[in-house]
This record gives C-alpha cells, sequence and structure tokens, in this order.
C-alpha cells in the first residue's frame, strides 16, 4: 500500500493543522485509486462515497449547465483535493464530473472513514466546518446579487411595458405619458416602495432615467431593455 | 438638407417596411424585433446601443431584401 507524503496531506485544508503523527494516521486510512487519461474518478449526480487527493496526475472537473452545455470549471494537480463534499455529508451527490486529462492516481477515503477520522482528530471536523461556512457564505452573497438582479429586472420590464403602451418621443428621451408615482410602481411589480426609490435613484444617476414632475423619462432606452430581458450586448 | 436616413427611420419602421431586417437584426444579437422601444429609437440611436454603425446595418438590410427578391423572382 503506497503511503501518500505527510507533506501533500499537510497541504490539504481538511487536515491543515495536524502533526506529523496524526497525518500519518490519516494516510494510512486512505486507499489508491487509479484513472487511465480520460477515464472519470466520478460523474456529476453520483452518490458521493468518497474524498480525494490527487497523488498524481491532472484531473479535469466539468458540469452539464442550465444551457445543457458542459462547462469545465477546473483542472487540479497533486495534492489538491476533490470530491469534498463526501466528507462533509452523508447523502450528497458530486456536483461535477472528475476525468482524468492524463493517468492519474489519487487518495481516497470514503465518507465512514472521514467521519472516524473527525471522531479521533477534533481538527478536522472544525476545519470542515469553517469550509463550510465560506462556503455558504459566498453563496448568501451571490444569492443576495440574484435577487437584487431580479427585482431591478421585474420593475426595468414594468417601465418598458408602460413605455410600450403610454410612451411618447420626447427630447432626450422616451416619456410614460402619464404620473407614475414610485408607490405605483411598487405595487405593479410587487416590490416595496423602498426598493423602487433605491432602484430609480440609481438609474437616474446613472442617466438611465430622469424622473421630473412624477413622469419617467427613459433617457437611455438600450441600456433599460438590457436589464429587463438580462442582455449580453 | 435633409436627414440620412438612418436618423429618420424608428427600428420599428425599418422592420415593417424591410421584413429581411429581422434576420439581419437577430444575426447581429439585436433584441429590436419585437421590442417597446423599437418604435421610438432610430436606426442611428439602435445601431450605436450595440456597437454597430448605422450605416453597415442598413447596407446589410440592403443586401439580405435585394438577395430576397432575386430568390422570389427566379
Amino acid at each position: 500500500m503506497v503511503r501518500p507524503e505527510a507533506g501533500i496531506l499537510a497541504g490539504v485544508p481538511l487536515f491543515r493543522g495536524l502533526d506529523a503523527d496524526a497525518l500519518e494516521v490519516v494516510a494510512r486510512d486512505a486507499r489508491l485509486v487509479r484513472a487511465a487519461a480520460g477515464r472519470t474518478f466520478f460523474r456529476e449526480g453520483e452518490p458521493a462515497r468518497f474524498f480525494y487527493v490527487v497523488r498524481l496526475g491532472q484531473v479535469k472537473f466539468t458540469q452539464i449547465s442550465a444551457e445543457g452545455h458542459e462547462v469545465i470549471h477546473r483542472v487540479i494537480g497533486p495534492g489538491e483535493p476533490f470530491g469534498g463534499v463526501a466528507a462533509l455529508s452523508e447523502k450528497a451527490a458530486y456536483p461535477v464530473t472528475a476525468r482524468a486529462l492524463d493517468p492519474s492516481e489519487a487518495h481516497a477515503w470514503d465518507g465512514p472513514k472521514v467521519t472516524a477520522l473527525m471522531h479521533r482528530y477534533p481538527t478536522i471536523a472544525i476545519n470542515a466546518a469553517r469550509m463550510v461556512a465560506d462556503r455558504l457564505h459566498e453563496l448568501q452573497r451571490q444569492h443576495h446579487q440574484l435577487m437584487t438582479e431580479r427585482v431591478e429586472r421585474r420593475i426595468a420590464r414594468a417601465l418598458l411595458r408602460l413605455a410600450d403602451h403610454a410612451g411618447r418621443r420626447v427630447e432626450g428621451g422616451v416619456e410614460i405619458d402619464f404620473p407614475l408615482s414610485r408607490q405605483d410602481l411598487a405595487q405593479m411589480t410587487g416590490t416595496t416602495l423602498f426598493t423602487v426609490s433605491r432602484t430609480l435613484s440609481g438609474w437616474q444617476e446613472a442617466g438611465l432615467i430622469s424622473t421630473a414632475r412624477r413622469k419617467v423619462v427613459i433617457r437611455q432606452p438600450h441600456r433599460l431593455v438590457r436589464i429587463a430581458e438580462d442582455l449580453l450586448a | 438638407m435633409k436627414a440620412p436616413l438612418h436618423d429618420q427611420l424608428t427600428m420599428a419602421e425599418l422592420v415593417a417596411r424591410w421584413p429581411s431586417a429581422g434576420p439581419v437584426l437577430a444575426g447581429r444579437g439585436m433584441a429590436c424585433v419585437g421590442c417597446s422601444m423599437a418604435r421610438f429609437e432610430t436606426v442611428a440611436e439602435a445601431a450605436t446601443a450595440y456597437g454597430f454603425r448605422a450605416e453597415e446595418l442598413l447596407g446589410d438590410v440592403q443586401r439580405a431584401t435585394q438577395h430576397r427578391s432575386r430568390r422570389s423572382s427566379s
């Protein structure tokens, strides 16, 4: 049985802070898994059984996007961990496919082994908790951004619908030809007055719209359409 | 002096009078067909917004229209 160099394991975030004896115990519990070039260690959606650390070669991670394309996430090499969801959760599935780019080898621990190691060396469990907390924090930040974008899109779409119905060309842009209050917009879009005010103020400052005498003028139609339709161009 | 075509014509008028414009715009990634702002934005304004030159855009529409009429008359 090949023993991974303790040095490699010391660099793995899950095993950070373990002394040489502990790392030797962790190393002893690993099994060696090989994958020929082009073969997978695991596929997206499969039950997450093993946590791996690359010993040799390069491993590529891919995922099928919402549009059905295979997206390459990253490529890793010796000393780097993957399949961590198996170490952190009992009933998770792998979120990506791990494929060897060249003949590769990885050390692997199954979930129960990692749990036993956590009991023996609480540092491992603390490391895992911190990694999950960081990940959660990042996801919350992304989620908040996404929700903000969704609300802005709804408000932009409402303004464009109103302009389609009651718009007229004026100096400097397209005017929605009836008085429109922020409260009206809030009700139309199922958001709060606060959110509408903040959004419209931001757009006004950026020059997309102007609001004078309760009439909204769309000054840069394309920029508003880009928000409403989530355009790339 | 009369204003150039791309300053007079709105995007909606362009598509209405030259139906071949639809595929040309879509091919350039422009979302003008069906856009609520199409009847307000001139060809010049829309082209600028998308980073294209209005003359080139109109040229493409002209070529697409000629190609279409040649095909239908053969």
